[in-house]
């Protein structure tokens, strides 16, 4: 017998329709396994295999009958509505995804539901490159994000392939495709709470009150406000994608980003698909919600919460310090908001993974908060070094063809894109920004801050995501996984390190690195920090570090190694000069 | 006369070629017979020599003898011809190459040594035995016992007879006359012969030199390049030792270069790898000083020689000595730990680091 989903103490039982589930005959594998949830949920520590065997037994299901055995149970499916007509496509409810036992959501096999007309959106298919980001990125964002996601508990490999239809246009205007063998997958995603009430199915049971949307409003606004601060972008806003409650859902199509300037990852059709305009898009759902009544403007309370989250990038705390320093603060705000968007028209670099995607923007802000008021305390960094530290060295590219790419970003971004006829003035804000900063962090050294602790505090939340951008991405691992070149042990090794080191709010783990038989990371405390490096396999004997010149040693735990603390003598402790010797060997060989 | 002088006429320990040197093969296809051996075995670190104590009990009571000779408190202290009888078979069956018999003083228990190289004849052979010397009075008679049971039947070594000087209190003339039967009787292609000295402090005239004019006066001149000469000095080795030695020590980041034993298929200076035994049964993958708990690889009475090359086999320290040398120790502890430790010898340094290594599981 499966349990009944909690899910249904939120909707009426006729929101759901029932669907038999059953078995699967087909050898499934695990790909990977969250660690931590894994030993919450099954209360046991972690070992590859039994976990495998645990998850395998308890998920190798299909809604295929005939790839079925015996029948377990029924699995429960959402019906939704949106009046925006972009979050079903076609479909009456969710189309590859259900509610299976207490508290999971499984995405990867067709419902009922799956009426599209699109083999697209009706197959059910999931192929790994979408659930391996949502996996990971769902995990980050459950502990990173102030409205927390669902968790992905594992993610399964259904040993079945199928063909996909990849269309583009290229630039030349000639529509393309290709067509791609994907691996099909199974996601076991978790919820505790409310982490899946999706505003599409409030709106099909006709169930939300007029006085809930100001709540829904301020939910949403400080979910796009930390995706903006976060460099967070979903890539595909909907009532579908979102509950009541501010829970962003389906991640597949999201990615951080490096710098905060209009890019899409799944599609550039809408600019309400695009960095930092996703809010625009909350904006019409919010207004279809709202119909008849007024319409309530997101702006206001999106900028609170951007500020508030500007705060916490400066090292300074909203409640605390916003009042005393209100009008310095909201300068050097509206300047970051409106600077960090700024770009050059590199029209075909607006998708995240392009390879010129990260010189495309002019400031690269969080390298400079990260890093500017540190070298200020220890090496006496002028406004100069300032400078150089938010310059992007962004490179403006020269096109021959006029198509629509550039008549699209031209319409969509005029506001934020750069020419050399407004590159003066906008080059001229970003010195004015670097002057008021300065002042700023003078004078709260003059009112006694400690400059040390917020600079700190700037350095941890503002590092890079390792592994998460284009330059070095998730998808160069998947390849080697899916060519045998890792084992899915090891990769979901990796991928448990990637969740791990990439969250920033509340974290002290930072600085993944990938070797070929290891991984490493820094655990850091307030005034030292220890690396510690999981093996893949038995071939570590001994390891030393060696910082700054200083030998530390590295000891065995388990299936990690753990260096002695090393004193923070720094606060960018990162840029120390490190070496590893692993069996007496410097490694230098980073897998990707 | 200087000692210099002295130490001139005899030959160096530091010549390890495999011809010439203290420990020596008769044949160079030593090797290729060793590689079978090691190819036709399951384990990949083969001793090459198995050391035992057929006794704890000596004659002298040196203050700072490093044998622990006369300390067994528990289990035997000598070996019954039953155990010795087991052991050969050990020996044999394991395809061990040869031995050494150490004590204590093993000439208590001559006949028991001349029956154990007996039953080893031509299938093991006796690599070294290390004595005081104290039968050097009737040394014609030994030696003749000795060649009886099949000292120089060996198959792969030349035997090597070494005799300790220092605080042992056996006359020196006694030494000579050994010498003095050596140089007479045989060449260096049938024995080596070796004296061990080690210096005391505060001594006006060494025991090398009173043994050098000892034979001058005795036998006329010393034989020149017969004898090989270990010369070292006397260190804190001894636990119950009541008079602690000033003896010179050295960082254990500069010692850790200084140990050629890295249970390498190897003689010359040394013949490794070894296993070394206690009369008691307790055996250890190094000679003399490494005899501590990290380096305990089972009891012979109790395990049995093939359960302990096991052992050794498995021992991780053995097989890191064995991949990195312990040099490679540099590359696992702290330098900085290095070098404010010190000690007397390598020995003791490597001990140092193992047992640094398993307190802080440096090493898998």
């Amino acid at each position: 017998m499966i349990d009944t989903p909690q899910i249904l103490k939120y909707f009426p039982d006729d929101m759901f329709i029932k669907q038999p589930i059953y078995k699967s005959k087909n050898k499934y594998d695990v790909i990977f396994i969250n660690e931590e949830l894994y030993q919450e949920l099954f209360n046991e520590k972690f070992d590859w295999d039994s976990a495998c065997q645990n998850i395998l037994n308890t998920f190798s299901v299909t809604t295929n009958k005939d790839n079925g055995q015996e029948q377990l149970g029924e699995v429960y499916v959402d019906k939704q509505y949106d009046p925006l007509n972009i979050a079903l496509n076609g479909n009456q409810g969710s189309g590859r995804s259900f509610y299976f036992s207490s508290n999971f959501n499984i995405k990867g096999d067709k419902t009922l539901l799956a009426t599209s007309k699109k083999p697209s959106y009706n197959n059910g298919k999931y192929p790994v490159e979408m659930s391996i980001k949502e996996s990971i990125l769902s995990n980050i964002l459950a502990k990173d994000c102030p409205i927390k996601t669902f968790q992905t508990l594992a993610l399964i490999s259904t040993n079945e392939y199928y063909d996909i239809d990849e269309c583009y246009i290229d630039e030349n205007d000639i529509v393309q495709h290709t067509i791609t063998k994907r691996l099909c997958t199974l996601e076991v995603r978790y919820y505790q709470d409310t982490e899946f009430c999706r505003l599409s199915n409030y709106l099909y049971c006709k169930s939300i009150q007029p006085q809930e949307i100001e709540q829904i409003v301020d939910k949403i606004c400080q979910v796009e406000a930390y995706k903006f601060n976060s460099r967070f972008l979903h890539g595909s806003w909907s009532s579908g994608n979102i509950t009541k409650f501010g829970n962003m859902i389906d991640l597949d199509s999201g990615n951080f980003v490096k710098g905060r300037f209009p890019q899409y990852s799944n599609t550039d059709n809408h600019k309400e698909c695009y960095f930092g305009y996703e809010i625009l898009g909350q904006q019409l759902m919010i207004n279809s919600l709202c119909e008849p009544s007024p319409k309530i403007d997101l702006a206001e309370k999106y900028n609170k919460y951007l500020l508030e989250g500007f705060c916490k990038l400066i090292g300074l705390d909203y409640n605390k310090d916003y009042e005393k320093y209100n009008n310095e603060i909201t300068s050097l705000f509206k300047k970051y908001v409106s600077l960090s968007q700024k770009f050059f028209p590199n029209y075909y670099e607006t998708f995240f993974q392009s390879p010129d995607s990260n010189i495309t923007f002019l400031f690269d802000f969080s390298r400079f908060f990260a890093e500017y008021l540190t070298q200020k305390l220890t090496n006496n960094a002028n406004i100069f070094v300032g400078l150089s530290l938010l310059d992007n060295n962004a490179k403006m590219f020269e096109y021959t063809k006029n198509g629509l790419k550039k008549d699209k970003i031209t319409r969509f971004f005029s506001e934020n894109l750069v020419f050399p006829d407004n590159y003066t003035k906008i080059k001229a804000e970003a010195i004015n920004f670097v002057f008021e900063y300065d002042s700023f962090f003078e004078k709260l050294k003059n009112d006694n801050y400690n400059l040390r602790e917020i600079a700190a505090k700037q350095y941890f939340i503002n590092q890079n995501r390792d592994y998460l951008y284009n330059d070095v991405y998730i998808y160069d691992l998947l390849d080697k996984f899916q060519n045998k070149e890792i084992s899915s042990k090891n990769f979901s090794t990796i991928c448990n390190a990637l969740i791990k080191t990439n969250i920033r709010n509340n974290s002290n783990i930072c600085n993944l690195k990938i070797y070929n038989n290891f991984l490493t990371y820094c655990v850091v405390s307030k005034n030292s920090y220890h690396i510690e490096l999981v093996k893949f396999d038995d071939s570590i004997e001994f390891a030393k570090l060696v910082v700054n010149d200083v030998d530390y040693m590295m000891h065995h735990k388990d299936n990690t190694m753990l260096s002695n603390e090393i004193p923070i003598t720094r606060i960018d402790f990162l840029s120390d000069n490190t070496h590893l010797l692993v069996n007496g060997i410097e490694c230098k060989n980073i897998l990707v | 006369m200087e000692e210099e002088k002295i130490i001139s006429k005899f030959l160096s320990i530091d010549d390890t070629s495999l011809t010439t040197g203290k420990y020596t093969v008769k044949d160079q296809c030593y090797f290729d017979e060793i590689k079978k051996i090691s190819q036709n075995s399951q384990h990949k670190i083969m001793p090459i020599q198995f050391t035992f104590e057929i006794t704890n009990r000596c004659n002298c009571m040196c203050k700072d003898c490093g044998m622990a000779a006369n300390r067994i408190s528990f289990g035997k202290d000598i070996l019954s011809n039953e155990d010795l009888k087991n052991l050969s078979w050990q020996l044999i069956k394991n395809n061990v190459a040869g031995y050494a018999i150490t004590g204590g003083e093993p000439f208590l228990e001559f006949d028991k040594m001349c029956y154990f190289i007996e039953l080893c004849k031509t299938k093991t052979d006796v690599i070294k035995i290390i004595s005081n010397g104290f039968w050097g009075k009737n040394a014609e008679n030994y030696f003749q016992k000795l060649e009886k049971s099949g000292l120089f039947d060996n198959k792969y070594f030349i035997p090597s007879l070494q005799i300790s000087i220092g605080e042992q209190d056996v006359p020196l003339e006694y030494i000579c006359n050994i010498i003095n039967y050596i140089a007479t009787n045989y060449t260096l292609s049938d024995i080596h012969f070796g004296i061990i000295h080690t210096r005391q402090n505060g001594l006006q005239k060494s025991q090398l030199q009173k043994l050098y004019e000892i034979y001058l006066e005795k036998f006329g001149e010393f034989p020149n390049k017969i004898v090989y000469l270990t010369d070292s000095y006397y260190i804190n080795s001894n636990p119950i030792a009541t008079e602690f030695l000033t003896v010179p020590t050295y960082t254990v980041y500069d010692l850790l270069d200084k140990c050629d034993n890295t249970y390498s298929c190897e003689i010359g200076k040394f013949v490794s790898p070894k296993i070394f035994m206690k009369c008691n049964g307790d055996c250890y993958p190094c000679e003399v000083f490494n005899t501590h708990k990290n380096f305990f690889i089972g009891n012979f009475f109790n395990d049995g020689l093939h359960k302990i090359i096991n052992n050794m086999n498995s021992n991780k320290y053995v097989k890191f000595i064995n991949k990195y040398g312990t040099i490679g120790f540099r590359n696992v502890i702290p330098k900085d730990i290095l070098l404010s430790n010190k000690k007397e010898i390598v020995c003791t340094a490597c001990q140092f680091c193992i047992e640094y290594c398993e307190k802080e599981n440096l090493i898998k």
